[in-house]
């Protein structure tokens, strides 16, 4: 009885010619964001998304009243923050996400956040949707900004749940066959569920099985660490390299593949650290900055005055993105840098985010972890 | 399938990108509007190649991709999602041009649905796909697929009236 409504859909989709699809332009703007191209700029209050997207945009919109700017993005990552629930980017840009911000990450489809109840976001061509619930206490956020994945754990069930949103599609996976009600998800807890990152479709995370990483694409499962007790033993995952940190001995992290198959980086003391994009070089979370050739664990010396300064995100595969003030007070202005890695030399990009008293609380770098 | 390897890319969008862009024609109406939202989705598709792993997988997410994607402009555009025309075609008795007539009613009355009950009845009725299938593909439960095919098909009632031989009347019951 079908027959008709099948029919026709048949006969119109049949009867229309459509021309072949641009294969150059779909490579080159997927391998764009790869090579963390993104597709995503603030301009003039509107998060411009890609090119095809603003053409269709406009098309839908007709004699619409905004007109969308096609921009080319640049081909370094620009620096973003949030405070309150505005995302401020270096060249002026500034969005209303809607809901106040303090954990956030990106993806090369847009943002994640959450909000201080716990509820997470997804920033996407302008509009923020409820994706799900995460740990209001520590909202932690994991993603994979070259491709549109994201990542939490979701502590509002009866277990913890890991959660996997791919923001191309909208979908969310949910994980919580190896956690147990009562476990927790602070990194700190004994036995905590704790999700480490997300690369190349690959998960990292703690569950009761220990560190483990999951293949997104099939689920099969290799246990990386059986013996990791505590959410603080990886601190980044790149190309299949791991950041094995929390380290007893003269390396404080290692990196490759297991904890004892790796380089060492002596002085690595940050439970958490980012690969650039190539995993050529760590940065590892602390005081004073701390940037390894992971090939050879030599540390990187860039040209800092300040007295506090943290690297925090790869902007591409040589820019490190960093957080400094001249002093370690509450009370010192907080700066954002941009280091060129080997070459060491730095610029001051935003020299007066505020100090950090009045940022507390209220501030937001794409870590995935409240900063302020 | 193996990293984001061009050439296996080049034969998946060889080989499936008619059938694509057919199944976008039909969820958006407009044939260069289906070419963009079949290129943004294969650009997506090529971005999360590498952890698709199969050709299968790889369909299966292009699919999803073009639908989220259709439903997330139209919803954008919300006056656009409901294109009521001031009057149907002209619907005969007979004939052949009565056929035309009939197939262009129906038409006009398919795209007048919103986008998501559009998509449902795209995904069901020419893709042919499972209840489950199409709820993966528009990223939500099973019931919301049934809900959406069951208000498509009165809307479609609603403007064509009760030809049992035009309309699938067994779906007109929501049974979540």
């Amino acid at each position: 009885m079908t027959e008709k409504l099948k029919q026709l859909m048949h006969e119109r989709a049949e009867s229309v010619d459509f021309a072949t699809p641009d294969l150059d332009a779909m490579t080159r703007s997927g391998d764009r964001t790869v090579r963390r191209r993104r597709g995503l700029a603030l301009v003039g209050g509107v998060a411009a998304t890609t090119v095809l997207g603003v053409v269709a945009a406009t098309q839908l919109g007709g004699g619409g009243t905004t007109t969308p700017v096609a921009v080319e993005s640049p081909e370094t990552a620009p620096l973003v923050w949030a405070t309150g629930s505005t995302l401020h980017s270096a060249d002026g840009g500034a969005t209303n996400l809607g809901h106040e911000v303090r954990s956030l990450v990106r993806t090369s489809s847009g943002y994640v956040f959450a909000d201080r109840d716990g509820t997470v976001w997804s920033w996407t061509d302008g509009e923020a949707t409820d994706v799900g619930r995460t740990d209001a206490r520590h909202p932690e956020l994991v993603s994979d900004d070259e491709d549109g994945l994201a990542g939490w754990v979701d502590d509002s069930g009866d277990r913890p749940a890991l959660v996997v949103l791919d923001q191309a599609t909208g979908s969310v996976q949910q994980y919580d066959q190896h956690t147990e009600p009562g476990q927790d998800t602070l990194a700190d807890a004994p036995n905590p569920v704790i999700f480490f990152g997300i690369d190349d479709g690959m998960a990292y995370w703690r569950d009761n099985r220990g560190a483990v990483a999951v293949d997104l694409g099939d689920g099969e499962t290799r246990v990386i660490d059986g013996e990791m007790s505590t959410g603080f033993g990886i601190g980044d995952a790149e190309n299949g390299l791991i950041a094995f940190t929390n380290l007893e001995g003269a390396a404080a992290t290692v990196v490759g593949t297991s904890r004892e198959a790796g380089v060492g980086l002596e002085e690595a003391w940050g439970t958490t650290g980012a690969f650039s994009p190539d995993g050529r070089w760590y940065s590892s979370e602390g005081d004073e900055q701390a940037v390894f050739d992971v090939t050879s664990g030599e540390r990187v010396t860039l040209d800092l005055t300040q007295k506090f300064a943290t690297g925090y995100e790869w902007l591409d595969a040589t820019t490190l993105a960093v957080l400094a003030a001249d002093r370690p007070r509450m009370d010192a202005t907080a700066q954002l840098l941009t280091c060129k890695v080997p070459a060491g030399t730095c610029e001051v990009v935003v020299a007066d985010l505020g100090t950090f008293e009045e940022l507390e609380g209220d501030f937001a770098l794409p870590v995935g972890e409240p900063t302020g | 399938m193996s990293g984001r390897d061009r050439s296996e890319f080049a034969e998946f969008v060889a080989a499936r990108s008619p059938a694509l862009h057919r199944a976008a024609y039909l969820m958006v109406g407009e044939v260069s509007l289906a070419q963009d939202l079949v290129q943004e989705a294969l650009t997506k598709t090529y971005v999360a190649w590498p952890r698709l792993r199969d050709t299968s997988k790889a369909e299966i997410y292009t699919r999803k991709a073009i639908t989220t994607t259709a439903i997330g402009w139209f919803r954008k555009k919300s006056w656009y999602g409901e294109r009521i025309t001031e009057s149907l075609p002209e619907r005969g008795s007979g004939g052949h041009e009565d056929l035309v007539a009939e197939s262009d009613w129906l038409w006009s009355a398919l795209l007048e649905l919103p986008v998501r009950q559009r998509a449902a009845i795209v995904l069901r009725y020419y893709e042919d796909l499972t209840e489950a299938q199409t709820a993966e593909a528009m990223g939500c439960a099973v019931g919301t697929v049934k809900s959406q095919v069951s208000a498509a098909l009165v809307k479609l009632r609603e403007r064509l009236g009760d030809d049992p031989t035009l309309l699938p009347l067994h779906d007109l019951v929501v049974t979540r």
